[in-house]
């Protein structure tokens, strides 16, 4: 359905709750009254022609001095559409309806914008800081906020710390406490641990080795990525997403650059979309290599880690002769990519790709039919699709669990629909659907896709030029956009809400592992302590993309 | 094919390259050597550093060749590599992973962000640099570093655990990167 | 013979000139030669377990196709002496609120439990350092040391991941205990005696006269107690107990230096034990092809000396190559969980072993020794036992070739950058 039947259809059913339809915007949004949001949310979410069953992104935007907004994305993967609304709320108070009843996925969003908005949401189980440490002062994503000089002796401020140096740091000495006969064993996992995959750091309830219950404690490695955004222009943010999910940082930068594209109504030149599609498939190769090697290594496989290190240092360097980086790509401007990729780059490739799918096939003998190995990941944690859509699973964690849903062929960008690519779902092929087993064959499946899309764009490569024309200073009128990619943790949303000024009003970064560690708190109790970490481990969760 | 020789940068110390702070004896040198083949580092990371100190593990740039494994617990390493961004609310981590460690202890900043925030230094919850929570002994600046210069990094550090006196590293006095000496008896928190 | 003892009254002869019948305070001179002895065998120890720590991170580093430690000496072999020195200079931490003797002295327990079991292992004909009647059984009583040590260290250090650690090791070892102890008892039936000389000695130095080409219960017998003994070990894909990924280095994450040291040493000298206990009981020990031992022992001097060195050398081969396939198993598999460990070790090769005491015995009465039926059997399994050694052999052949072809390949192509070459 288009957006103007989504309108009327609402219209019709709570026209009163309708304060505005801002059809002007490029994606149109519908602005409601705060306390009939619960009831618009759930009409969308039932309406059999509307089906709205994922709550995609939750976005709370400072717009002082009156009003602070909070903006749903809906998504609806039986209807392909799309629904956006808007609550404005009071700047002294605000608060608005949780709608984590409806999509459980909310409860996260929700916490996140109450740490660093202040929006209060009634009805949330526990509305708790996420991100911030538990005594910080201060809501950060708020205009008028001011950095603290100091916490807890630390100063803020470089040029203090290079005055006052640590040279040496007291031992550490903990206070014996007595814990209650009758609770369950209270472990804590992390932040610093091998299998949490980043500095993520979960409290384990556990009777001996089940667990009962696990909580997710994140924000350690928030860097405040989106308040950098609201000071840099938009051409200096493209460093910053690179950091928001170093192992994919094609894709993000991809869709920073595409949202920005969007705003400016500028159109990518052929010869620079293969050039993205080549270098976002090697990255999602590279990707999926870590993954997998980690899984493996995390249930105690540690060669094949090691032989998938020695693929992606291939990939490195073909990655540094695109763009001179490694890791941190910094690859794609907007409105083209920084460097051409030469004739003997696309050789090694091409080589390299020969040799490479047979790899796929070593690795898989080594470690993916060995019998201990599908025992550990078989049955394992198994996710249904109603959780997956609730939550919000995305990349390959959803289409795990059956669900077949690809940003690249459901809401197609750049020139992916030219290729010809299966979409990988889980079949269940050692044990359940969407088990443990089923995410990462499904990683490993979706390398060999990689490889065919790579071989077609390297082949089809047009010439041209490598960079549209965009002015020097990049200040796209004032609008909204929500531009979207699939890396390989699934959707890589920016949502960025532009002022008419060259810097981004409002950058919101959706990141496919902020909705699946969550789900992990639901999925937890009753496995095993091993068991979380096969879990941890196959749902490919990245510490920064949590937090940002 | 023979690469050119590495140009000679020295060790920022006074004296230059190699030149010991302190003099060493035949004991200490055979304990140095001793101990610089065997660094243990614990395996912390927090951000992209990580990765690439992963990829310094593997197959091409191999550090375990100079002996230098990774450990889990920071009971067992030496060598704390601050990999990756460090945030207020990891602070504490990591100064109570640091203080778990047993003498002799090295902290290598790896990367911008350890460094000094990196490009991370306008934002409000990332601490600037990881010497405001650790005492660093070397930084190793890049954004990731590549694993040559993470390499060239732990053979610096051999050279500092050759230069200095072990003795002296028990009781806590270590040697900055500009070559002044502190810490010892007078070293608190 | 008590060498010993022997050497104790020797000394008392020439250099104290007492007679040791009668000397009462002979109790001293006893106690400095057990010192003395315990000083040697600990030497010897660590000989061994130094080693097979390098060779381990050799073979992990060629298998992950990288180097491993070359550095420290002439292609490392010196890597273990810094690691044992460089933990020797560490500071001894102990946590404030662990339980200050049991930490302290649990890795000792640990490390005596693997070590007593080098004097009764059978080094070569007569070489044995404590030649018990029962030495099996105390081999594998006094590996419950090691069950001993390892839980209180877990319990002692006051932290949940090494409780977590010290309590899975205990289920695991006491478990395994019993399939160990049952493939082991095949052997004793089929020998007669629980004496590990007596065990070598009624097998032969060919192939066919090893216990594990015997029957095929007691080929069976030897998988099942060479998956015992690795999980005894607490190697993968046993190794849970120690998982790192997701224990945090398991029972000993609060040891430093030289107490993480000695359960190190004990994990590889424990490998080293399993395999010489392997070898002794089911691959023919120290028997050299060809000479029984009555014929070395009838020769004299510098011969007899040769004869005991060849025997010396075929006993540590044999067990080398064991070595070699335990640390392969490391690297390769991925670990079980604590209840499949659990599952398998109860379920699986409880019943197995026990089918395997049962075959032996039946087979002993039906089949006479060294009859037409008895050989038809031996032949059988060692075509069998050639068969998987071959096809193993094969596969590691093909691996290295095909290695070697794509080196060859890619020998000067800027993909290949820098070129590995094979040690």
């Amino acid at each position: 359905m288009g957006p103007g039947e989504i309108h009327e259809r609402l219209r019709a059913a709570h026209g009163d709750a309708i304060l505005e339809v801002q059809e002007a915007l490029l994606d149109p949004v519908v602005v409601v009254k705060p306390e009939r949001l619960h009831a618009v949310a759930r009409f969308l979410r039932d309406d059999p022609a509307l089906r709205c069953d994922t709550l995609r992104l939750v976005t709370g935007i400072d717009r002082p001095p009156e009003a602070i907004e909070v903006v749903y994305h809906l998504l609806s993967l039986t209807h392909r559409h799309e629904v956006r609304l808007r609550v404005r709320l009071t700047r002294e108070d605000p608060l608005v309806v949780s709608l984590q009843d409806l999509w459980p996925t909310a409860n996260w969003h929700e916490r996140e914008i109450y740490d660093l908005l202040g929006v209060r949401f009634s009805g949330h189980p526990n509305l708790k800081r996420l991100l911030m440490p538990v005594d910080w002062v201060g809501h950060p994503l708020r205009k008028d906020y001011v950095k603290p000089p100091e916490y807890h002796g630390i100063p803020t401020d470089r040029k203090a710390v290079m005055e006052r140096r640590v040279t040496a740091v007291a031992p550490a000495m903990h206070e014996a406490k007595d814990v209650p006969a009758d609770c369950f064993m209270l472990i804590n996992m992390g932040p610093h641990h091998p299998a949490t995959h980043g500095v993520l750091n979960f409290l384990l309830e556990t009777d001996g080795e089940i667990l009962r219950r696990v909580r997710a404690d994140v924000g350690y490695l928030h860097r405040g990525m989106e308040k950098i955004a609201e000071g840099m222009t938009y051409a200096s943010t493209m460093p910053y997403t690179d950091r928001v999910d170093y192992l994919g940082a094609m894709f993000t930068n991809h869709g920073w650059a595409l949202a920005a594209e969007k705003l400016a109504g500028i159109e990518v030149p052929r010869r620079a979309e293969f050039c993205r599609v080549i270098a976002s498939e090697l990255n999602r190769i590279a990707s999926h290599q870590i993954a997998t090697g980690s899984l493996a290594m995390d249930v105690g496989a540690y060669t094949p880690f090691l032989h998938w290190i020695r693929e992606r240092e291939t990939i490195n360097n073909l990655t540094d002769r695109i763009c001179g980086a490694r890791l941190t790509y910094n690859y794609m401007r907007i409105g083209g990519v920084a460097r051409d990729i030469d004739a003997e780059t696309i050789e090694m490739t091409r080589r390299w790709l020969d040799h490479f799918e047979p790899m796929i096939d070593e690795f898989n003998q080594l470690i993916s039919g060995n019998e201990i190995f599908v025992r550990r990941l078989a049955n394992v944690t198994v996710i249904s699709p109603e959780d997956a859509i609730g939550y919000a699973l995305v990349g390959p964690n959803l289409r795990a669990s059956g669900v077949n849903w690809d940003i690249r062929r459901d809401e197609p960008y750049s020139i992916y629909p030219e290729f010809q690519f299966d979409v990988i779902t889980g079949q269940g092929w050692r044990g359940g659907v969407g088990d443990a087993f089923d995410r990462f064959w499904c990683r490993m499946l979706e390398m060999y896709e990689s490889v065919k899309i790579l071989r077609q764009a390297l082949d089809r490569l047009p010439e041209g030029p490598i960079r549209a024309a965009v002015p020097r200073a990049f200040k796209p009128a004032a609008n909204e956009v929500y531009a979207r990619v699939e890396g390989p943790r699934g959707e890589a949303g920016f949502y960025v809400v532009a002022d008419g000024s060259d810097k981004p009003y409002r950058a919101r970064y959706r990141t496919g592992s902020f909705t699946a560690l969550p789900m992990i708190e639901r999925t937890a109790p009753g496995l095993m302590l091993a068991d979380l970490v096969a879990l941890i481990g196959s749902l490919d969760v990245i510490a920064p993309e949590v937090d940002r | 094919m023979t690469d050119p020789a590495p140009p000679a940068v020295p060790l920022s110390c006074p004296g230059g390259e190699g030149t010991p702070l302190v003099a060493t004896t035949t004991v200490d040198q055979f304990l140095n050597w001793f101990r610089q083949g065997s660094i243990w580092y614990l395996l912390f990371a927090t951000a992209c550093c990580g990765i690439e100190l992963m990829q310094t593990g593997g197959p091409r740039t191999d550090l375990d060749r100079f002996g230098a494994v990774f450990r889990s617990s920071p009971r067992q390493s030496d060598l704390l590599i601050v990999a990756g961004t460090i945030t207020y609310k990891m602070a504490d981590r990591v100064r109570l992973l640091y203080a778990q460690m047993a003498e002799p202890k090295y902290v290598l900043a790896m990367g911008s962000c350890a460094n000094c925030g990196g490009l991370f230094q306008p934002s409000y919850s990332v601490v600037p640099g990881v010497d405001a929570i650790v005492p660093v002994d070397l930084y190793l600046p890049g954004c990731p570093p590549r694993p040559e210069a993470l390499n060239e990094a732990i053979l610096r550090l051999q050279d500092l655990i050759a230069s200095e006196r072990w003795a002296d590293r028990m009781k806590g006095r270590r040697r900055t990167p500009a070559g002044i000496v502190i810490g010892g008896a007078a070293a608190e928190a | 013979m008590n060498i010993i003892q022997q050497l104790a009254d020797w000394i008392a002869r020439s250099w104290l000139h007492v007679d040791p019948a009668t000397w009462p305070a002979m109790w001293v001179v006893y106690a400095v030669m057990i010192a003395v002895a315990a000083f040697v065998t600990f030497c010897f120890v660590a000989i061994f377990a130094g080693p097979v720590s390098w060779i381990e991170r050799r073979i992990a580093g060629r298998m992950q196709a990288r180097i491993g430690p070359n550095r420290v000496g002439p292609q490392g072999v010196i890597q273990w002496l810094a690691d044992g020195l460089k933990c020797l200079l560490k500071e001894d931490l102990r946590p404030s609120l662990a339980d200050k003797w049991l930490f302290l002295i649990s890795p000792y327990l640990v490390f005596t439990g693997m070590f007593a079991t080098f004097v009764a292992l059978p080094w070569g004909v007569n070489l044995i350092a404590a030649d018990l009647n029962v030495g099996l059984l105390y081999l594998l009583a006094i590996t419950g040391l090691v069950v001993i040590g390892i839980l209180m260290a877990g319990w002692s250090s006051n932290s949940k991941w090494a409780l977590f650690g010290g309590v899975r090791s205990t289920a695991q070892l006491v478990s395994y205990e019993i399939p160990s102890a049952f493939a082991l008892m095949t052997v004793v039936i089929a020998a007669g005696t629980l004496s590990l000389q007596g065990i070598v000695r009624a097998q032969g130095g060919w192939p066919w006269d090893w216990y594990v080409f015997r029957n095929p219960f007691l080929f069976a017998a030897f998988f099942l107690s060479f998956t015992s003994a690795v999980a005894e070990g607490n190697r993968t894909p046993f190794d849970l107990p120690e998982a790192e990924s997701e224990l945090v280095a398991g029972y000993n994450v609060e040891y430093s230096g030289l107490r993480f040291l000695f359960f190190l040493f004990a994990e590889w000298a424990n490998i080293y034990v399993m395999c010489a206990i392997a070898t002794a009981c089911f691959l023919g020990g120290w028997q050299i092809p060809g000479m029984t031992p009555e014929q070395v022992a009838a020769t004299h001097g510098w011969a007899n000396a040769g004869w005991q060195v060849l025997s010396i050398g075929i006993f540590i081969a044999k067990a080398t190559v064991l070595v070699f396939f335990v640390i392969q198993l490391r690297w390769t598999l991925p670990r079980l969980r604590v209840d499949q460990l659990m599952v398998t070790c109860w379920k699986y090769l409880v019943p197995l072993a026990l089918v395997a005491i049962l075959g032996v015995l039946i087979l002993m009465v039906l089949v006479p020794y060294r009859s037409v039926a008895d050989y038809a059997l031996r032949g059988v399994m060692v075509a069998v036992g050639a068969a998987i050694a071959l096809a193993y052999a094969r596969r590691i052949w093909m691996t290295f070739m095909a290695d070697r072809e794509l080196y060859r390949r890619m020998e000067g192509k800027p993909l290949w950058f820098p070129p590995y070459r094979l040690p």
